[in-house]
């Protein structure tokens, strides 16, 4: 998004135009939603939640975005990133996953209507165990800066504006994420 | 670091499925009901600070109108006046060392300085420093010198009454009854001159009553329609035993058309110049309307009055008729043009009285308990034939005799329509009323504060999450906020209405009567029924008490901004009745009968008479 439509989304937002709502969905939620799927372990449904809710929060507060001080793309990502925290540790309260939050490869082959959807759900599966493997080579700040990186192609200082960190300390952080990253994706596929 | 960059994506593209239109429906209406909740329209914006103005308003021009001087002098001089009522029953005009003058005491010898240097070209001030100075020779002297440079009549009524308490001691009639039943003039003179009190000298000393002849005559110069200068005249000169004399002025005073005795002008001039030396006590200044520096002329008409019906009475008994019937007539006429004339509730009683006094030996009105409680139209009471009814007739004919008989039960139904109206309205509810109108006022400012501190309370959640709880339309919110307010409109018309309550010697004896409890009830209202309403109004999921706040939050403003409007009405209609009032009060306009006559209208100038009103017969008992 060019920062000439990203002003125009924001002044259509703080408008209250109809029409920026449903560019704000289209713009980010596919996005907050790869990120929250990745920082919540799979947890689909608690993923889209996090969806609704970081939309909501961004229509609702959006006059308290400074374009001087963040774009929308890192204020969006703080609010998405805040209420994944806010579910991680609600989760670590609990003593066990949530039956709905426990999806088994047969439920989802019972579900399936098809063999394309079960490829295209192994092919998640999949995805997700690396996604996991990374979250347990990875620590929580590199993980964090690795999955902003990816999913929203944040630039380092939009990502030390989401995490509280400097430019300088998001490069040095990224990089050894990535690094680790490919040694043990490299390391999975031999 | 771009192709690792890529892979990443992918891997967390891969890893999330994709998002189902079930989701993206959810989100779109999450997002445009916050819209809606957060939206902030102009029209919307201009209603706040239009009716945050109005609350300002309200607040401001309540304290500023509670606290006014006119304000606060309206509230003792309605007090002070309402007071002076209930002793005046108790005390009559006199001695100003009795125990109601003595709060006065202190004023009396500072009253001509303090007038001369803060108000020398003020009339009224002038005319209450004559009556209450304490040095009677300087008092005379500021009266009758105003009264020749001014020519206003007032003065010279002042003067006469200044003269008159110097003296000579003069008789005073009393309750004299006469018995009809007398048949010589010896034995009635000897009744009358044992009956009055103190007995009169057989004759006024001369000298001593020209000077107050001599500005009786200056009054009736300078006031010539009225009548009570040559009340006065009569008066004396009957003390000086100038009979012809004294039945001529009698005659000609029955001629005026007003009776005018400055009693009340000359009351509340002394009201207001104590007030403003400093006596602020409405109880202490009750008595600047009841002591003797008042010109007290009533007495003096209702004297001359039975001593016009006792003169009547002697010409009879000595064969002269037309004196006889000049003097009763006179003095029927006098009584008419006195209820005719008056603008307060004793003068018109003192005209009834003066009729009915020229009357009694033509046509007397008496209870009658014969034929029961109910027995009588008139309060159990009816026309009776007087005791020289047929002489009378025999001099004026039967239709003048029953014109008059009507004309005085007319008098009768006027007094009961006095007596009804005292018991549906206060006795002082014109009076009252901007006392009654301001505590209104400020019992709605309490209430708007109160409303205001709660609404500031719920506030103080984030006001989308509650708003996006509830859904409530325009239509639903004012509803609420006019059935919260219910309770404290029927309190504030039950205060308004019930006599007494205002009356209250304290001021937060207001809140313990209808309108405290109006106030708390529609406190709870405004509290509870957003709650009640949260039940139907929520939206599906949202919490019971997000729904209540969000309802609060929507109500309240309303209420109170209803209250502020309700609140800024009535203190500007409080100031402008206090305003009205006390230019009514301090001229000469206010009327007491105006309301009683304006709310009766026709039935009291032509009451239609009740067909068994008289009895041709002699009164019993």
């Amino acid at each position: 998004m060019t920062e000439h439509a990203e002003a125009a989304l924001v002044r259509g937002l703080a408008a209250r135009a109809p029409e920026a709502c449903a560019t704000l969905y289209d713009r980010f939620a596919r996005g907050v939603h790869r990120y929250a799927v990745a920082r919540l372990r799979g947890e689909v449904g608690l993923a889209e939640e996090i969806v609704v809710e970081t939309m909501a929060e961004v229509v609702r507060d959006i006059r308290r975005l400074d374009p001087g001080r963040s774009s929308l793309s890192a204020w969006v990502y703080g609010i998405a990133r805040r209420r994944v925290l806010l579910e991680i540790r609600r989760q670590q309260r609990r003593k066990s996953v949530p039956p709905w939050g426990q999806v088994t490869l047969e439920s989802v082959r019972e579900t399936s209507d098809g063999p394309s959807l079960e490829s295209r759900a192994l092919s998640r599966l999949e995805a997700q165990r690396q996604v996991a493997l990374l979250t347990e080579i990875l620590s929580e700040v590199e993980m964090e800066a690795l999955m902003l990186s990816g999913v929203e192609e944040l630039s380092a200082r939009e990502i030390g504006r989401v995490m509280g960190r400097s430019e300088r300390a998001v490069h040095s952080i990224l990089h050894r994420a990535r690094t680790k990253a490919r040694e043990r994706l490299v390391g999975d596929d031999e | 670091m771009t192709n690792e960059r890529k892979e990443i994506a992918e891997l967390l593209s891969r890893a999330a499925p994709e998002l189902g239109e079930e989701v993206k429906a959810r989100a779109m209406e999450r997002m445009t009901r916050l819209q809606a909740a957060v939206a902030r329209p102009r029209l919307q914006k201009l209603a706040t600070a239009l009716g945050v103005a109005v609350v300002l308003l309200a607040v401001g021009f309540t304290a500023y109108s509670a606290n006014d001087p006119e304000a606060r002098m309206a509230d003792t001089l309605v007090a002070a006046a309402a007071q002076s009522q209930r002793t005046a029953v108790e005390s009559l005009p006199g001695d100003e060392n009795a125990p109601y003058a003595r709060p006065l005491l202190p004023y009396r010898p500072r009253v001509i300085a303090f007038v001369r240097e803060h108000y020398p070209k003020d009339l009224q001030m002038l005319l209450a420093a004559g009556l209450l100075a304490g040095d009677r020779a300087a008092g005379e002297a500021l009266l009758k010198d105003t009264a020749e440079s001014t020519g206003k009549p007032e003065f010279w009524a002042a003067y006469v009454w200044r003269l008159r308490l110097r003296g000579p001691q003069y008789m005073r009639v009393g309750q004299i009854i006469l018995d009809p039943e007398l048949p010589d003039r010896e034995q009635v003179v000897a009744q009358f001159r044992r009956d009055c009190q103190p007995m009169p000298p057989d004759r006024l000393p001369s000298a001593e009553v020209a000077p107050v002849l001599a500005a009786i005559s200056r009054w009736q110069q300078a006031d010539p329609k009225n009548a009570m200068p040559l009340v006065l005249e009569m008066h004396y000169l009957y003390g000086l035993h100038r009979d012809r004399e004294a039945l001529a002025r009698w005659r000609e005073a029955a001629k005026r058309p007003e009776v005018e005795t400055y009693y009340d002008v000359a009351s509340k001039a002394n009201c207001l110049l104590l007030y403003r030396m400093g006596l602020s006590d409405p109880d202490a200044l009750a008595s600047a309307y009841t002591q003797a520096d008042i010109p007290n002329f009533r007495a003096i008409l209702r004297d001359s009055a039975r001593i016009a019906v006792y003169e009547g009475r002697v010409a009879q008994l000595a064969g002269r008729s037309q004196d006889a019937l000049a003097w009763w007539n006179a003095t029927i006429a006098l009584g008419r043009n006195t209820q005719r004339s008056a603008r307060t509730l004793q003068g018109f009683f003192l005209g009834v009285s003066a009729e009915g006094l020229g009357a009694a030996p033509a046509w007397k009105w008496a209870r009658d308990f014969r034929t029961g409680p109910s027995g009588g139209p008139l309060s159990r009471g009816r026309m009776f034939l007087g005791k020289q009814h047929a002489y009378y007739r025999s001099l004026v004919g039967e239709e003048d005799s029953n014109k008059l008989r009507d004309a005085l039960v007319r008098s009768k139904m006027r007094i009961m329509l006095l007596a009804e109206y005292e018991r549906t309205h206060s006795p002082f509810d014109p009076l009252l009323r901007p006392r009654t109108l301001g505590a209104l006022a400020i019992a709605a400012m309490n209430l708007l504060c109160a409303l205001a501190l709660i609404y500031l309370g719920v506030s103080l959640w984030r006001r989308a999450v509650a708003d996006e709880a509830t859904r409530l339309s325009l239509g639903a919110r004012l509803l609420l906020a006019a059935l919260a307010l219910i309770p404290a409109v029927g309190g504030g018309i039950a205060f308004w209405r019930l006599p007494g309550v205002v009356q209250q010697p304290q001021a937060v004896m207001v809140y313990f009567s209808y309108l405290g409890a109006g106030l708390l009830g529609t406190l709870l209202l405004a509290v509870l029924l957003p709650l009640l309403a949260a039940r139907w109004t929520r939206r599906p999921g949202a919490p019971l008490i997000t729904a209540w706040r969000g309802n609060l939050r929507r109500v309240l403003p309303v209420t109170v901004l209803l209250c502020a409007v309700a609140a800024l009405a009535l203190a500007i209609t409080a100031k402008q009745m206090r305003r009205h009032w006390i230019e009514g009060w301090t001229s000469r306009d206010l009327n007491e009968l105006a309301p009683v006559v304006a709310h009766y209208g026709d039935k009291w100038t032509h009451p239609i008479l009740p067909p068994d009103a008289w009895r041709a017969e002699t009164p019993p008992g």
